[in-house]
């Protein structure tokens, strides 16, 4: 996904100013000229420079650039649902990781994501990414002992 | 007992080599798999070596990134896509050698030269790490200030692309590192009453995102089509017709030996720019530069030596000052302040016996590279018929393990999702990721050594110039940033010509 030069400068010199505003806040150091802010400060500024330096590059490229464009993306739309699925599955695996589960939940994920990738083919997704998801669950939460949530199957499996 | 005879008892511990075989076959496989990365490889190992001690833990991430850097040749060689950036210099070259019928030289060279560069590599680190410690020893907090923003420099220097995006990747890892409770008065800033950003943002979850999500994300929304050469070579003894390689060029790999590896110890550049570095080099100074890329083997001989070279060398600055050659060693710091093995000049009073594990265990893993690599030859086109509809959902699925594990919070998957898109959208748009993880990883380091000589100093900048190690270094890094803004104004004025903004990376 490729944004025009000239909207990626706008948006650093937002950035430059919420860092700029949020630094004004910092306290100063007892005793000192400077504090926690300085540091932020000249990094907005270098955001504000490059910022510039990028808006100015993009006006004056003298192209018709789109905004934002999908290039090279192949199926554009299809590409789209597949990197949705990627990242609102991630989200959805954070939100019900406690409820689910890690095995539940990572299985459902995984399941999805496969059979999507694989034109639709849920079952043999399931088939392989079952078995897949409980050695995974397995090395780390029995062998490396890292606590993964096991959901509402707390007690039903080892 | 000396410090090195520890140091053999615990690298030759059987558990020690039973993790290096498994880091090994582990690497080859991710330097093999198109699209996957050695920083991925030693990102996604972190949480397992989490819960070992610290001897296996590094030779398993030393291993691993040796034999993904090699591996990284197969795919390249057989179906030109490199396996990684690494391999991208001399992709063309391999693969156009492979239509010819010498699949068998391009992968033997693949692997012979990547060992005798990691071998002298390696014999550098080993060498060159105790003299530095000691000359370090005697740095303040000016030199180090210096000596980071140097290697910050580097990194914006050496990334291709424009100039003004790589030092946009700087400023947004140092902006990162400064979320959390400042080093100097202890202010939380850019927390938004956050109990867990008062922490920072944690910088293993960071990693994985940067890399692995990204590039799962780089995957998904690319075309998918694997040009199967590989199907039709026949691979008999790969380590025929390498001697005579060897003393035909054995200039070519002198020279790329000590590029390859002098490009590691510089700060912020590893093995990917090391191999496009002496791939130039070669066709600069070959007797028969007309041949490059049309499928000649020299240009192949000199980067496959030096990007194996440059990753022992990468470890130098990392081991000695506690600043990343690459980013690999931008993770490796991490795991070894986890450890407790603290880098920096003290590591070689403090902890001796694993300076010299660390030496040991790199020739060991060069050496292990020429069997586990024949294997890995031997087997690739198994590796290749892995579907990778199923892989990348694995590979997803270990991210969110990884980042759950550094400190058993959901909170460091959100960072790695944030941090990921964040990532993935950089490197679509021209701006190199490696620059903002050496600024997260620097980023603390810097501010708290600035913090302390402007203190030190009542504010007053010359001050940064007045000790004789801290001038030289102050003036070096200034005129690396005098030749960035130069290169931004020649690019700027260029801007007024049809575009190419190359897709860059790391």
């Amino acid at each position: 996904m490729r944004v025009h030069d000239a909207v990626l400068g706008i948006l650093l010199l937002l950035l430059a100013g919420f860092m700029a505003h949020a630094a004004a806040g910092f306290p100063p150091m007892p005793g000192q000229r400077f504090g926690p802010a300085l540091v932020p400060f000249l990094l907005a500024a270098g955001f504000a420079l490059s910022g510039l330096v990028l808006l100015a590059s993009g006006l004056l490229s003298g192209r018709s650039q789109p905004l934002v464009s999908l290039e090279g993306w192949g199926e554009p739309k299809s590409r789209l649902v597949d990197v949705a699925l990627v990242l609102g599955g991630l989200v959805l695996l954070i939100v019900f990781w406690h409820t689910l589960g890690f095995l539940i939940s990572a299985t459902f994920y995984a399941t999805l994501l496969a059979g999507r990738l694989r034109g639709g083919r849920y079952a043999s997704a399931l088939f392989v990414c079952a078995p897949l998801c409980f050695i995974v669950d397995w090395v780390f939460r029995r062998i490396l002992l890292v606590p993964l949530p096991q959901g509402p199957l707390t007690g039903l499996y080892w | 007992m000396t410090a090195f005879e520890t140091a053999l008892g615990l690298v030759f511990e059987p558990y020690t080599l039973s993790m290096m075989l498994l880091a090994g076959a582990f690497g080859l496989f991710v330097g093999a798999m198109p699209g996957l990365t050695a920083t991925m490889a030693t990102a996604l190992l972190v949480p397992v070596t989490f819960f070992m001690p610290p001897v296996p833990a590094i030779a398993m991430l030393v291993t691993a990134t040796a034999m993904a850097i090699f591996a990284g040749d197969l795919p390249g060689a057989l179906v030109r896509i490199p396996g990684t950036p690494a391999s991208a210099a001399y992709v063309e070259e391999a693969y156009r050698l492979t239509q010819k019928g010498q699949a068998e030289l391009v992968l033997g060279c693949g692997l012979v030269f990547s060992v005798i560069g990691g071998i002298f590599g390696s014999l550098v680190l080993a060498l060159s790490a105790p003299v530095l410690a000691e000359f370090a020893l005697g740095f303040s907090s000016f030199e180090y200030f210096w000596l980071a923003l140097f290697g910050l420099s580097c990194a914006v220097f050496i990334s291709t692309g424009r100039p003004v995006k790589g030092v946009v990747s700087v400023l947004l890892g140092l902006a990162l590192a400064t979320v959390g409770i400042d080093p100097t008065a202890g202010y939380p800033r850019f927390t938004f009453g956050s109990v867990e950003l008062t922490g920072g943002v944690s910088f293993i979850p960071a990693m994985i995102g940067m890399f692995a999500i990204a590039e799962v994300l780089r995957w998904v929304t690319s075309p998918r089509r694997i040009e199967d050469l590989a199907a039709r070579q026949k691979l008999g003894n790969v380590f025929r017709g390498q001697w005579q390689l060897f003393t035909r060029y054995r200039l070519n790999v002198l020279r790329a030996n000590l590029v390859g590896t002098a490009i590691g110890v510089l700060p912020g550049a590893g093995a990917d720019i090391a191999a496009w570095v002496t791939y130039a080099l070669s066709k600069r100074f070959s007797k028969e530069p007309e041949k490059f890329g049309t499928g000649h083997i020299e240009g192949m001989v000199d980067a496959g030596t030096a990007n194996n070279s440059a990753l022992a060398g990468a470890w130098v600055p990392a081991l000695v000052f506690g600043i990343p050659g690459d980013s690999i060693t931008a993770i490796v710091i991490g795991v070894l302040f986890i450890k407790g093995m603290n880098p920096g000049p003290t590591v070689m009073l403090h902890n001796p016996e694993f300076l010299y594990a660390i030496f040991i265990i790199f020739v060991l893993a060069n050496v292990l590279m020429l069997p586990l690599g024949w294997l890995a030859i031997k087997i690739f086109r198994q590796i290749l018929l892995i579907p990778r509809e199923f892989l990348m959902p694995l590979i997803l699925i270990l991210c969110v393990v990884g980042s759950f594990a550094i400190n058993n919070s959901v909170f460091g998957v959100g960072i790695m999702l944030a941090l990921g898109v964040l990532g993935w959208l950089m490197e679509a748009n021209g701006f190199p990721i490696a620059p903002a993880i050496l600024g997260l990883v620097l980023g603390e380091m810097i501010e708290s050594h600035f913090m302390t000589s402007m203190i030190k100093a009542n504010g007053n900048l010359l001050a940064f110039f007045e000790r004789p190690v801290s001038a030289v270094l102050g003036v070096v890094t200034l005129v690396v940033w005098g030749w960035i803004l130069l290169a931004q104004l020649r690019s700027m004025r260029r801007s007024t010509r049809p575009p190419h903004d190359p897709a860059l990376i790391r």
